[in-house]
């Protein structure tokens, strides 16, 4: 893909297509010749895109993708702590985005330079010809950290999976796009209809449920991808998700159960509904379309993609061909076979294995990682907080939600510091790490070794 | 109290703890679950707390995937599921 751009790999692999529909937004639809075809002038610049309309988000993109150094999309609805962790920890040049001034303090108070996202179509239609240069793509992850980190991407290590797709489809696939565009399964999204032909039903991430959901059955959206947490709120909008047309339905970021793969059968029995595993060290997936909560055991003897499974000590290995990836904050994780470790427990009961939970600890809140003992760290700096324990607790149909129980120091009463305690939870949590069922507890019992148990 | 008032008051209470500056809507049988102002994760709550005020969660016990889109819906779902 050497000095292939965004916009010229679009072109190549749509071909004569170009009068499709790329994008549909809210008012405005975007065929992939509006796309493809003119690129921007940011050469050797850093830049962020923090851009609300999608539209003008995927525009910036494909200007920008092959002309400047390093472009990093960050969500419009990120917290004010979290942008200026990234803003403050990064050295940007540049920031284009719709909104107004006010919203990019942070920004300006680095020294950024704003451009408005329209202005970046102006500067496309005086038909400047950019050096060509190979451009980072920075994703910001969650991660497990209480602060966001970037993580280096090219257009070929997103687009991998796009990639693999050889042939343009005679009919071209509707998909609703339920994940942050900004995120990397959004990615997984934009860059699979950008690069097959296919047309991307935008909704924003602000939307409420019933809207997305009505939008997707307006515009006749034929395939979703998104966690088993969004896949439950769709369901719950009852008639409405009944009038989506859908033909393939992918869960992924989350375990399937089987209450969430019947319950969508029996919603959509037209529909063929595949679950997948990732794993963000070994960039692999793994995929079955059998509508049974687990993976077959014959992927571990003979897989038919990538890599090979094993399971050592309830732990998931990978053994891939490709060696991208291979780190993860330097450290090397394949072992001299060439194994990865993914961190990932796993329980085999009969001919299937399940994804029951990370090593680490870590737990998996509606496609978002969250390390129970960082939330039980900050709980402890709380000057009223004695022993704390964090925990996942599941239900078969609303999902994993993040549970506390904070023992108070003896001398506090409850009623006392029950709302201090709220606020300092929202100041120094962010969304994902906030637990939501909070209780207080008399005595927190430690485990025979002394460790907090898992559970409440 | 019935399994309906018991309801009712968990949700008000759980809505006022999960809720900022929002009013609690009218509580009915067609009200939608997810336009209450309640998002996916203070429903979870609300689940988890009338499991320990009922003693049982529906959800878990029952065979069949139930997704409630009403709170009429909802409550009748634990109705028809509570242990007998």
């Amino acid at each position: 893909m050497k000095k292939m751009n965004l916009s010229r790999l679009i072109s190549t692999r749509v071909g004569s297509n170009t009068n499709r529909v790329a994008l549909v937004g809210k008012n405005e639809n975007l065929a992939f010749s509006d796309l493809v075809g003119s690129s921007g002038d940011m050469h050797d610049k850093r830049v962020v895109l923090f851009i609300t309309d999608t539209l003008e988000l995927v525009k910036a993109l494909v200007l920008l993708d092959g002309s400047a150094k390093a472009i990093c999309p960050i969500s419009t609805g990120i917290s004010k702590k979290e942008l200026y962790h990234l803003v403050s920890k990064n050295e940007f040049d540049a920031v284009i985005s719709d909104l107004n001034e006010r919203d990019l303090e942070i920004f300006t108070e680095f020294n950024i330079s704003v451009f408005k996202a329209s202005e970046m179509a102006l500067n496309e239609q005086n038909g400047i010809e950019p050096i060509y240069q190979s451009t980072t793509w920075l994703i910001p992850t969650s991660g497990t950290t209480s602060l966001p980190k970037l993580v280096s991407h090219t257009l070929a290590s997103l687009g991998a999976a796009s990639l693999r797709r050889k042939k343009l489809n005679e009919k071209n696939e509707i998909w609703g796009q339920f994940y942050d565009v900004t995120r990397y399964a959004g990615y997984q999204t934009l860059l699979n209809s950008l690069l097959n032909g296919h047309t991307l039903v935008t909704l924003s991430p602000v939307d409420p449920i019933h809207e997305k959901v009505e939008r997707c059955a307006e515009e006749f959206v034929t395939h979703i991808s998104a966690t088993p947490s969004q896949w439950r709120k769709i369901l719950m909008t009852g008639a409405s998700a009944k009038r989506i047309p859908l033909e393939q339905i992918v869960l992924g970021g989350e375990a399937a159960d089987q209450q969430i793969l019947n319950a969508l059968s029996s919603f959509y029995p037209e529909a063929k509904i595949t679950h997948t595993y990732a794993s963000t060290e070994a960039g692999l997936g793994l995929s079955v379309s059998d509508q049974l909560a687990g993976f077959p055991m014959r992927f571990l003897e003979s897989f038919e993609g990538f890599s090979e499974i094993s399971v050592h000590d309830e732990r998931l290995f990978l053994r891939t061909i490709s060696s991208a990836s291979n780190y993860v904050d330097g450290k090397i994780l394949k072992d001299a076979q060439g194994w990865i470790d993914t961190g990932d427990l796993v329980k085999i009961e009969g001919d299937r294995f399940f994804i029951i939970g990370r090593q680490s600890g870590v737990i998996n809140i509606g496609g978002d990682k969250v390390n129970p003992e960082n939330v039980r760290q900050t709980l402890l700096e709380h000057p009223d907080v004695i022993q704390v324990n964090v925990f996942g607790k599941k239900n078969p149909i609303t999902g994993m939600v993040l549970a506390a129980n904070i023992q108070l120091k003896s001398n506090v009463e409850e009623g006392s510091v029950k709302a201090s305690i709220k606020v300092f939870i929202k100041e120094n949590l962010q969304m994902k790490d906030r637990p939501r069922l909070v209780r207080f507890v008399d005595d927190i019992e430690l485990t025979i070794t002394g460790k907090l148990g898992s559970g409440p | 109290m019935s399994i309906k008032e018991t309801i009712r008051a968990t949700f008000s209470s759980v809505f006022s703890e999960q809720v900022e500056g929002c009013q609690l809507p009218i509580i009915n049988d067609d009200l939608v679950l997810l336009e209450s102002g309640l998002d996916s994760m203070g429903f979870a709550v609300l689940v988890v707390e009338l499991e320990e005020v009922l003693g049982f969660d529906p959800f878990s016990i029952s065979e069949e995937a139930f997704y409630p889109s009403t709170y009429g819906e909802f409550v009748s779902f634990y109705e028809k599921n509570e242990p007998k």
